[in-house]
């Protein structure tokens, strides 16, 4: 009774995380140079979510500004109620970046760029190098090229300072403004994004290898990559999962009540 | 309680932010000068249930890890300053800038502030303003028994007056220049203010030195595209809607829990 009260806890959990990262895409659906999470579910047997467990790095929240908020730990299992259980089986889930190419749209202004490939801009912050897909830079006062969020653009020579903000930008990142090429770009490349990748916020991806230096990507300038979610996608796979949640509510309903009371009470009378 | 109610709810309030602009730029669909703006949207923090490339065991790597992003936010409004159409007034004060720079204008308060909208007008002692009354900077005054009034595309002003063949030279328009245009701060009435973002205005003569070129009798449009604004309504309206779905799927599997407890 418990293995299928407790296999069916986990499919409600992670029914309600993938809510959340479906709500979280759908929050971003305007958001340039994003990209979707996608859950998908695994499989567990109990000893292999013991080993899950204990390697489960502490919680945090990725945004160093802010690490006041922590989070309770989802996957968090009672050791000895698995171990107890050798074989019963559960579902935890796992979450990864689409890296598929959002739309690409025209916006004409001379500081927007898009990346068509798989290429990354890399930026300085200032907890080190990170890479992102949101082409909308900026000039800050002393005329240094940055991100929305005010972080500096690197090119092959470190920061890139432009005299004006009408420049023109090659396909392979050569940036120039009157005639001069001022510096390249660094667009990177990684061999498994979806392992090496992870997401920082503020359309930031931090890695921990080291990018190697891609020269497929094209730099579009004048256009913008909008989000690559899906709203219609979305709202299809948000119906499903409400079922699913609502099919594995019934049968905890049925474990706990019916079932369960009859296998009880028939044990009983033997 | 469920996170995705409150992710929801970020998304919700920046579709609600974008439709504001977009409202805001339409309104000035016929401002002079005006300069459309579009914001800009970053997702917010992420929850690291599970790191990928985290031991799983001794020697293999978690593959994909866990993340769930928290929603997103408005974080910047960016005016785009792309020229507007131009349209033929043939008021001798009404000029365009065909390029780069801003006409300066001195405001009540002492400071300067910056335009793009440049019909302009005499007031009752022959100096050059604004349709609200600030005068051009470096001020500008035209004498009393003015035939004809040119602008030359290097701003200057020469006047021919009643009774004398040679034109004469009354002054010259100076135009301002900014690193970072965008980060200049709107105030309303199509002035602009100098910021720390924008770093300090740059003053020349026009057609010279990267400054655009003066054309007078013309004024510039808007560079509204009521179209393009449309389309970004409609796209806004439905982001909106389906950010709603998400509250009412939360809603809906909170709902179920109870009904399994009760």
């Amino acid at each position: 009774m418990e293995h299928g009260l407790y296999a069916a806890y986990l499919g409600m959990k992670s029914r309600q995380q993938a809510l959340d990262v479906m709500a979280n895409n759908i929050a971003n659906a305007s958001t340039n140079g994003f990209k979707a999470e996608r859950m998908r579910y695994e499989s567990v047997e109990a000893a292999e979510i013991e080993a899950k467990v204990s390697i489960l790095p502490p919680n945090q929240l990725s945004n160093g500004n802010n690490q006041t908020a922590s989070v309770s730990d989802t996957n968090a299992v009672d050791p000895s109620l698995a171990s107890n259980h050798g074989r019963f089986v559960g579902v935890v889930g796992n979450s990864s970046s689409d890296y598929s190419l959002g739309t690409i749209q025209q916006s004409g202004r001379s500081l927007d760029i898009a990346l068509d490939g798989e290429g990354f801009l890399a930026v300085q912050t200032s907890k080190g190098e990170r890479y992102t897909r949101a082409g909308s830079l900026k000039l800050d006062s002393a005329g240094q090229l940055v991100t929305g969020s005010g972080d500096l653009v690197i090119g092959k020579k470190g920061p890139i300072t432009l005299p004006t903000s009408e420049v023109s930008i090659s396909e392979n990142g050569t940036i120039s403004a009157k005639g001069q090429v001022i510096d390249q770009l660094k667009i990177v490349r990684f061999d498994n994004p979806t392992t090496t990748l992870y997401k920082e916020g503020s359309l930031l991806f931090a890695s921990n290898q080291t990018p190697q230096a891609d020269t497929k990507t094209r730099v579009l300038q004048n256009n913008l990559e909008l989000s690559n979610v899906n709203a219609v996608s979305e709202m299809a796979a948000m119906m499903q999962n409400t079922r699913e949640f609502e099919s594995l509510q019934k049968s905890v309903t049925l474990i706990m009540s019916d079932l369960g009371r009859k296998v009880a009470n028939e044990i009983g009378k033997l | 309680m469920s996170q995705a109610l409150y992710t929801a709810a970020t998304g919700m309030q920046a579709q609600q932010r974008n439709l504001d602009n977009i409202a805001n730029n339409i309104a000035n669909a016929s401002t002079v000068g005006f300069k459309r703006s579009r914001l800009e949207f970053q997702d917010m923090l992420y929850q690291n249930l599970r790191i990928p490339g985290g031991a799983s065991t001794s020697s293999t790597p978690l593959p994909v890890g866990l993340q769930i992003g928290l929603g997103a936010r408005a974080i910047s409004s960016e005016r785009i300053f792309l020229q507007g159409d131009f349209k033929q007034t043939e008021n001798p004060l009404d000029m365009v800038i065909e390029g780069n720079g801003f006409f300066q204008v001195r405001l009540s308060s002492g400071e300067l502030a910056y335009t793009r909208a440049g019909s302009f007008h005499l007031n009752a002692q022959g100096q050059v303003v604004t349709a609200s009354g600030e005068p051009l900077e470096p001020a500008i005054t035209i004498p009393n028994n003015t035939t004809a009034i040119s602008i030359g595309t290097d701003g200057s002003v020469s006047v021919t007056q009643a009774g004398q063949a040679n034109a004469q030279n009354v002054g010259q328009i100076q135009l301002a220049s900014f690193a970072n245009p965008a980060g200049l701060e709107a105030m309303g009435r199509n002035l602009f203010k100098e910021t720390s973002a924008s770093g300090p205005a740059t003053v020349g003569a026009a057609d010279s030195n990267g400054l655009g070129r003066i054309n007078q009798g013309f004024i510039e449009g808007s560079n509204v595209s009521v179209v393009e604004e449309l389309v970004g309504m409609i796209a806004a309206q439905r982001a909106y809607e389906t950010n709603s779905k998400v509250i009412s799927a939360a809603d809906r599997m909170l709902g179920t829990i109870n009904q399994a407890v009760s």
